[in-house]
């Protein structure tokens, strides 16, 4: 068994921005650690910049030359006496290259091992090393041919519906589900092109489609010291166009006796990928109870944006133990000591337009109020007045409720949505409430289709009562300097300092 | 202090005149008594009911939208004083123009091409993900007002469709 000397680190560069780069920065607090935030030239007054103890430029807001730019993050660490970097998730966090150049710099990458990452980052040797380990996977294949009349044959040979995918992809980016009697090849195209935009790599795969497939996932995580557990599950079945938007633990269709089947499957798998720190391993799930079937989808070598949901089920804090693990030390946890208990459920708040395909927004939030009670967490990286951007991830917070029980969840989080005004742009929130008290998301019956099966009615416009109607005449351009003196027995001050309405600073 | 109204028109294209005064707020016959929590929370009851229920809303007005979220509900007015034309944002569904700043990654429209509703006629990029804008309408293509490649902004006219 492999034994690692201890690596210790005082200072650390989050190479992120938005929610995941202010948890990581609190997280940095909580364990002594200095924390050093990066920004583009659209994120200088971000509040992950602002709640960091040193921040460094990175460059301009296109990503390729700020939270992409290898080079420029390496400098930053260097000039700021960083001693290690935490890439959070997106960006560069599975990029084998990045974790690889940290190393290279004398810095410590918190997460796993470059090499591992390569290998799980190619769906071809991830998938073939899976099945070497006994780890069962979806039928499907990177053709060798990568034409569209190639691509087509493979889908032909694999059998109809098929998803085409980016090889080197993730998080839904250029992917397409091709129908029987469909003409594939604008598909291929449009999955090509987004890949080659997402990843500059437009290799394509294509694999079988399992008819209302549940995603399940299973939380690992490995020391440097041969010790490697599972965390249980996250059901992320909940989707629209292949991203995840509500996810829980645990999940309604996973029995005891299938959560040990697939949580010694995903060890197996980790085992087999050498794997140290962080990561998931990605089910498809077929069928209902014991008998239900299980497939290796793909293994994501970092944090998940979904990871608060297996913190709060399982009472266990991801960040600090990657911390732990990065300096070398043991998992904080035994596979015995470990249980699970309660139930999560966490919204992705994003800025889009469920009515319009769900199409991303730009705008200031001219209100932002987060909801807060007993069971109730808010990741995020934004406060009132902020503006939400184009050039990134159009997430804007997570909501994670937690109850005994997952009725008590669903109702929390229903309950906190109702307090969770946005303003200034369209977000999913009030679409999510729909979804929460969906009769088939109530009684646990969910699939990764779902979402579009019930698009119209999800997104039905609802005519305002009139009490809306009456404070709609009460809206006020925010920040106005007469606001006050055109209203009535007026209770508040001046419009809202953004510092003042910052939330859970130092929390 | 004197009276104040405001006309707002909903999505579904219903007018509404709200008269302020005094602490009190009129819409559609309903008056209702407000206070102004700060500067976007108004807090209401019915005013002539004693056990009414009580409604805490969130509200803030920018380019001649007005913005209300009431328990978890997010509905947007236009102003009636601006014409109701809105200066940013989505543009409205089956609109032509660009919904938010975005790249023109491909133009499958030609002037003179007959189209169908529904049919793609633009491909943007923003956000790492491809907006198809598609025809409103049955019509023919009379015009294309962007290039491939060419940075968009919200509410820039892309093509213009002939019914």
């Amino acid at each position: 068994m492999a034994t690692e000397p201890p690596r210790r680190f005082s200072r650390v560069l989050v190479a992120n921005r938005g929610e995941i780069a202010v948890r990581l920065i609190r997280g940095c607090r909580e364990a002594g650690l200095e924390s050093v935030a990066v920004y583009s030239d659209a994120d200088e007054r971000a509040m992950h910049v602002r709640l960091a103890d040193h921040s460094e430029r990175l460059g301009p807001a296109a990503p390729s030359e700020s939270y992409l730019n290898i080079d420029a993050i390496i400098a930053a660490a260097h000039r700021s006496g960083a001693e290690a970097v935490h890439p959070g998730y997106g960006f560069l966090s599975e990029r084998g290259a990045f974790a690889r150049a940290v190393e290279s710099a004398g810095l410590i990458f918190i997460g796993p091992p470059a090499e591992v990452i390569e290998r799980m980052g190619s769906k071809i040797g991830a998938r073939e090393l899976m099945a070497g380990a006994g780890v069962p996977i979806v039928p499907g294949e990177t053709p060798a041919d990568q034409s569209d009349a190639g691509i087509a044959a493979a889908a032909l040979r694999l059998g109809y519906p098929v998803l085409i995918k980016a090889s080197a992809g993730g998080g839904g980016k250029g992917m397409r589900t091709v129908q029987a009697g469909e003409d594939p090849r604008p598909l291929i195209q449009g999955a090509r092109r987004e890949a080659v935009a997402a990843f500059g790599d437009g290799t394509l795969y294509v694999e079988r489609l399992i008819d209302r497939p549940r995603h399940v996932e299973i939380q690992i995580f490995g020391d440097g010291h041969g010790q490697i557990v599972h965390v249980f599950e996250r059901e992320c079945s909940l989707q629209r166009r292949h991203q995840k938007i509500i996810e829980e633990s645990p999940s309604p269709a996973v029995t005891r006796d299938l959560r040990a089947r697939m949580g010694a499957a995903a060890v197996a798998a980790a085992r087999a990928a050498g794997y140290r720190n962080a990561g998931t391993v990605e089910f498809l799930v077929e069928g209902t109870g014991d008998g239900a079937r299980f497939y290796f989808l793909e293994m994501n070598t970092r944090l998940q944006v979904e990871h608060a949901v297996t913190e709060m089920v399982a009472n266990v804090d991801l960040v600090q133990a990657q911390f732990r693990v990065a300096a070398g030390e043991r998992l904080p946890w035994t596979q015995e000591q470990l249980i699970q208990r309660g139930h999560a459920i966490e919204c992705r708040v994003y800025a889009e337009d469920p009515a319009e395909a769900f199409l991303p927004q730009a705008g200031k939030l001219l209100v932002y109020r987060e909801p807060a009670g007993p069971g109730i967490r808010v990741d995020s990286g934004v406060v009132e007045g902020d503006e939400i951007g184009v050039n990134y991830d159009p997430l804007v917070a997570k909501l994670i409720a937690f109850a005994e029980n997952r009725d008590g969840a669903l109702a929390r989080a229903a309950a906190a949505l109702r307090s969770f005004p946005i303003l200034g742009i369209r977000t999913n929130v009030p679409f999510m409430l729909r979804l929460l008290e969906h009769p088939d998301v109530r009684s646990g019956a969910v699939h990764t289709g779902l979402i579009a099966d019930h698009h119209a009615a999800l997104t039905a416009a609802v005519r305002p009562p009139l009490e809306a109607v009456a404070a709609a005449g009460l809206g006020q351009p925010a920040g106005s300097p007469n606001a006050a003196a055109a209203i009535g027995d007026r209770a508040g001050g001046a419009a809202p300092d953004p510092w003042n309405t910052l939330r859970g600073w130092g929390r | 202090m004197a009276d104040r109204t405001v006309s707002l028109r909903d999505a579904q294209g219903t007018e509404y005149r709200i008269v302020i005064s005094e602490g009190r707020v009129t819409a559609g016959e309903v008056e209702f008594r407000f206070q102004q929590i700060d500067s976007a929370t108004v807090w209401l009851r019915p005013a002539d009911e004693m056990s009414a229920r009580q409604t805490l809303a969130y509200t803030a007005a920018s380019a001649g939208v007005h913005w209300v979220f009431v328990n978890g509900e997010v509905y947007r007015f236009d102003a009636e004083q601006t014409g109701g034309r809105r200066k940013r944002g989505v543009a409205a569904a089956g609109s032509l123009a660009a919904p938010m700043p975005a790249t023109v990654r491909r133009i499958e429209a030609k002037p003179g091409q007959a189209v169908r509703r529904g049919d793609v006629l633009i491909v943007l990029e923003a956000m790492k993900m491809e907006l198809p804008v598609r025809a409103p309408a049955d019509g023919t293509i009379a015009r294309v007002n962007c290039r491939e490649g060419e940075l968009v902004q919200p509410g820039q006219e892309l093509a213009e469709l002939q019914p």
